[in-house]
Formats: C-alpha cells, sequence, structure tokens
C-alpha cells in the first residue's frame, strides 16, 4: 500500500522524462523523415559534426588519458584541488563556457593577444567549434578515465615497477589496457556531450553554415522555417544517442566478466 | 644460501604513528617475520622495496648498496631489482602466463624482448612450463603462486619479499604449497624474507624466525630457540599455536 504511493511518485517523472521522446518520434512519418532529411540544412551539418566531434574526441583521448593517470595515481591536496576544477566545465552553463572561450581564445582573448599580437582568431572558424566541443566535452572523458585508473589493482602497478618497469611502460602495458572498458565508455560519453554541444559553439563559433553550424546548431536554424527537418534531425540524434548509451552500459558490463572469461 | 648475498638492513623510519628501528642481517637464512598486528611487517617490506622513506640508516643487499641516508644513495624501486611477490600474487589479468614472465624480463633488461626459450625455462624452474598459454584467472592458488614466483625469479632478482603467500590459499592447498615453498626456497642462494601470520609457515618455510613488535625486532632465532626461550607473550602464544 505505502510502496504504491512510492511506485506513483516515480512513476510521474519516468513518465515525463519519456514523453517529448516518445512524442518525437510518434509525431513523424516515414515520408516527413525522409523529406527532412533532404534539407539543404542537413548534410553540410553532418559532416561538420562528424569531423569536429571525431577531432575533439580524439584530442580529449590523447590528452586526457595521460592527465587522468596522474590524477589517479598522485597524491596531494593540489591535485584534489585540480580534479575539481577540471570538472568547472561539466557544471558551468555552455553560454558561459561560450564567453570564457571567447575572452580566452577570441580577437582580444587572453591567449589570442599574447601569441599574435598583430590580431589574428580562430572565431568563427571550424577550429573553434572543436575548441567549444573539446571544452566541454574533455571533462567527461578524464573523469571517467581517472575513476578507471582508480580501479586499477596498486599492487599490479607496484610489482610491475619491481621488475624494473619504466613509468610509461607501467601506463602502457598494464594500466591503460586494465582501464580500457572504463576509457572506451568514457570516450563515447565525451563525444556524445561533444555531438550536442550547442551554446558554447554558437557564442564562440558562431551558426555558419558549412563552416560552424554543426547538427545541433542545423536543427535550432531549420525549427524557423521547417520543423520536419528539425525533428528529423533530432530522431537521427536521439538514435544515435541511445545506440550509444547501449554501448556504453555493455562495455562496462563485458569489463566485470572479460578477466573472468579470456579469449 | 651463499653468504655473499646477505640482507642487510639497519634502519629507522616512520610511517603515520609507527616507528619502525631496524637492525636485521639475514645470514645465508630463510626469514620468516612474524608478529602482531601492527606490528610493521608490513611497512618493513615496503621500506626495503623503497615505497617507505627511511629517515636515517642503511640497506644492502650483496654489495649493492640500495640506501644510504649518509652518502645520499638511495636506489629508487624500479632499479632495486627486490622481487616482491605480494598475498593475492599481482599476476596480471590481461597477460597470459608466459606474456606475465616476458613483461617481467623485458622490464628489466631495458626494452628488450626476451627469448620464448628464456621464458619457457623460467616456468620449467617451478614446474609450470605448461600452463604458460593459460590465463591467471583460471589457475588455482597453489598454479597462481608458482607462476607469481617463477616471474618474481625469472628477473634474477637480488632478495625475494613474499607477504603472507600462504594466506589467500584454502586449508587443503596449504600444506603441500607450503612443502613446495620450503624446497624451493631452500635452494635460492638470495636473501629472501615471508611476512607471515601463520606460525606453521614460520616453523616449515623459515630457517629464521624474526619477531617484530612496535617497529622493533624483539626476538629472533630458529623455531626450537623461540618455543624453548619466548621473549614475549607474543612469541609464547606464536609458538604454542603451533603445536598441534
Amino acid at each position: 500500500m505505502q510502496r504504491s504511493v512510492l511506485v506513483v511518485l516515480g512513476a510521474i517523472l519516468a513518465a515525463f522524462l519519456a514523453l517529448p521522446v516518445i512524442a518525437l518520434f510518434a509525431t513523424a512519418t516515414i515520408a516527413d523523415l525522409s523529406s527532412g532529411l533532404q534539407h539543404p540544412l542537413v548534410w553540410p551539418a553532418l559532416r561538420l559534426s562528424v569531423l569536429t566531434t571525431s577531432i575533439s574526441t580524439a584530442i580529449a583521448v590523447l590528452l586526457g588519458t595521460p592527465l587522468a593517470w596522474i590524477l589517479a595515481t598522485a597524491r596531494g591536496r593540489f591535485f584534489g584541488l585540480l580534479e575539481t576544477l577540471l570538472q568547472v566545465p561539466i557544471v558551468i552553463p555552455p553560454a558561459v563556457a561560450g564567453i570564457a572561450l571567447l575572452l580566452a581564445f577570441g580577437r582580444r582573448g587572453l591567449i589570442t593577444s599574447a601569441l599574435c599580437p598583430d590580431g589574428c582568431s580562430i572565431t568563427f572558424t571550424t577550429s573553434a567549434v572543436v575548441l567549444a566541443e573539446l571544452f566541454v566535452s574533455a571533462p567527461f572523458f578524464v573523469q571517467a578515465a581517472t575513476s578507471a585508473f582508480r580501479r586499477v589493482d596498486s599492487q599490479l602497478v607496484l610489482v610491475a615497477q619491481t621488475f624494473g618497469a619504466s613509468p610509461l611502460r607501467v601506463f602502457f602495458r598494464i594500466a591503460v589496457p586494465l582501464a580500457m572498458p572504463g576509457i572506451v565508455a568514457g570516450a563515447a560519453m565525451s563525444w556524445a556531450r561533444a555531438l550536442g554541444e550547442f551554446g558554447a559553439t554558437l557564442m564562440f563559433a558562431g551558426n555558419l553554415e558549412g563552416r560552424t553550424q554543426t547538427l545541433p546548431l542545423a536543427i535550432y536554424t531549420a525549427l524557423e522555417t521547417d520543423l520536419r527537418a528539425a525533428q528529423a534531425l533530432s530522431i537521427g540524434l536521439v538514435i544515435v544517442a541511445l545506440t550509444l548509451l547501449v554501448f556504453v552500459r555493455a562495455t562496462l558490463r563485458g569489463s566485470r566478466a572479460s578477466w573472468e572469461a579470456p579469449p | 644460501m651463499s653468504g655473499g648475498s646477505n640482507l642487510r638492513a639497519r634502519f629507522y623510519a616512520k610511517r603515520g604513528r609507527l616507528e619502525l628501528d631496524i637492525e636485521l642481517d639475514s645470514a645465508g637464512d630463510t626469514l620468516a617475520l612474524v608478529g602482531p598486528n601492527g606490528a610493521g611487517k608490513t611497512s618493513l617490506l615496503a621500506a626495503l622495496l623503497g615505497i617507505v622513506p627511511i629517515e636515517r640508516g642503511r640497506i644492502q643487499v650483496g654489495d649493492q648498496v640500495l640506501v644510504d641516508t649518509e652518502t645520499g644513495t638511495h636506489v629508487p624501486l624500479a632499479a632495486r631489482r627486490l622481487a616482491y611477490v605480494p598475498q593475492d600474487y599481482a599476476l596480471f589479468p590481461h597477460l597470459s602466463v608466459s606474456d606475465n614472465v616476458a613483461f617481467a624480463m623485458a622490464s628489466s633488461a631495458v626494452g628488450r624482448a626476451p627469448a620464448p626459450t628464456a621464458i619457457n625455462a623460467a616456468l620449467e624452474r617451478l614446474g609450470v612450463a605448461e600452463l604458460a598459454d593459460r590465463f591467471p584467472q583460471t589457475l588455482s592458488g597453489g598454479e597462481k603462486q608458482r607462476v607469481a614466483l617463477a616471474r618474481a625469479l625469472s628477473v634474477d632478482p637480488r632478495g625475494l619479499l613474499l607477504d603472507e603467500p600462504l594466506a589467500a590459499l584454502d586449508v587443503h592447498t596449504r600444506r603441500s604449497v607450503r612443502n613446495f615453498l620450503r624446497e624451493t626456497l631452500g635452494h635460492l642462494t638470495i636473501p629472501t624474507v615471508i611476512v607471515t601470520h601463520d606460525p606453521a609457515d614460520a616453523r616449515v618455510i623459515a630457517t629464521r624466525i624474526v619477531v617484530l613488535e612496535a617497529g622493533k625486532i624483539t626476538q629472533q632465532g630458529s623455531w626450537s630457540e623461540l618455543a624453548t626461550r619466548p621473549a614475549s607473550p607474543f612469541v609464547e602464544e606464536f609458538v604454542s599455536s603451533a603445536r598441534d
């Protein structure tokens, strides 16, 4: 009896979360979808999104994996503080991230004026899209990879060192393979976040078709003229996100079983 | 048991509230390090390995000085060549048995891939060559123990440190592995230290028992010496609990 009260309360929220997604699919016909996907904004935006998110995710993994290993193994207050600061991009509003990026890398930004005082700027370029995506998504990767590295048995690392293994050898041959499922899952989550990036891109890179207009920006633009196109794009993104979610869950679940049933 | 490669340690170290004040010479013996919980057994191993820094003193294996605070000598963990086998053996779960050994050998011989015959010989020495292609999680406790020892000895270490080598085994395997360890360790010419809480291990495997209490060595000697003249209530309890 009392449990049913909890069930009803929970069901209200679950229904609220599910309904918009259901509406997205339920109100579209196949014909709507195919005509929506032929909208001229779609393919340039898709191409740009694939390109920029691939680059930003690659950078996040390449630089974020060593960073995560340092955070997972280093001790001291400094690294605890650093870890917290690295999560700031996750919690600040995307619009604020956009302003912050402008102030750092914009025409008169902190970094820009130091690097090229004669005035140069990457704002409103495809590079700016990559930077915006990297800024908002890399923290997700670092967070996931750090917790994956923390689960690596420290005795394994210690024993590897007693054999004379160098820090790089321990990292590449022991730590990374053992943390691989977490690293892959983190990369997938980070990529999904980059793919959905909207606010920071809009403010820092603008909304230029073919150059900075990624899928979320194309949806926003299409909405003004053609709701069907916006809906078709949205459905596409939801399918990608769902696939990714299933993949991440399977990877993390597989990681628990994989050492028990080796090849 | 050549007298040429003894472990000699004389140092003072602090780890949290524990103060270690150690004077120890292996003198060709296989040492069992025993003592109550919190006496500093694991910390002593950690100090030998170089994880716990030493405030003053000297650690030497054979004629190789590992630490000397007076001359400022400090050989880092990765260059000490002290083989360490932790309680759960720490076999690399993502590598096969032979790759576990290959990793160790390649790590010690800077970037050189070990010959398959050398890997096989290292496994053969502990009678586990037939396990070469298996993965650690498919091995029994006793097999893991042998593979871990084979891997540890494959790098030709200066000394061997075992932390509770039998604690992870069930009661039935424990006896045979214990006898196996006595056989194997008895043939080694490098100093060997075994941390254990089990009187039977100390009696069977070691040739000398070192009692550590509150960071200090309170007694050392053979089993019968400890049994006839226990220097502390702990030793008295320890030797009597092994009498069947």
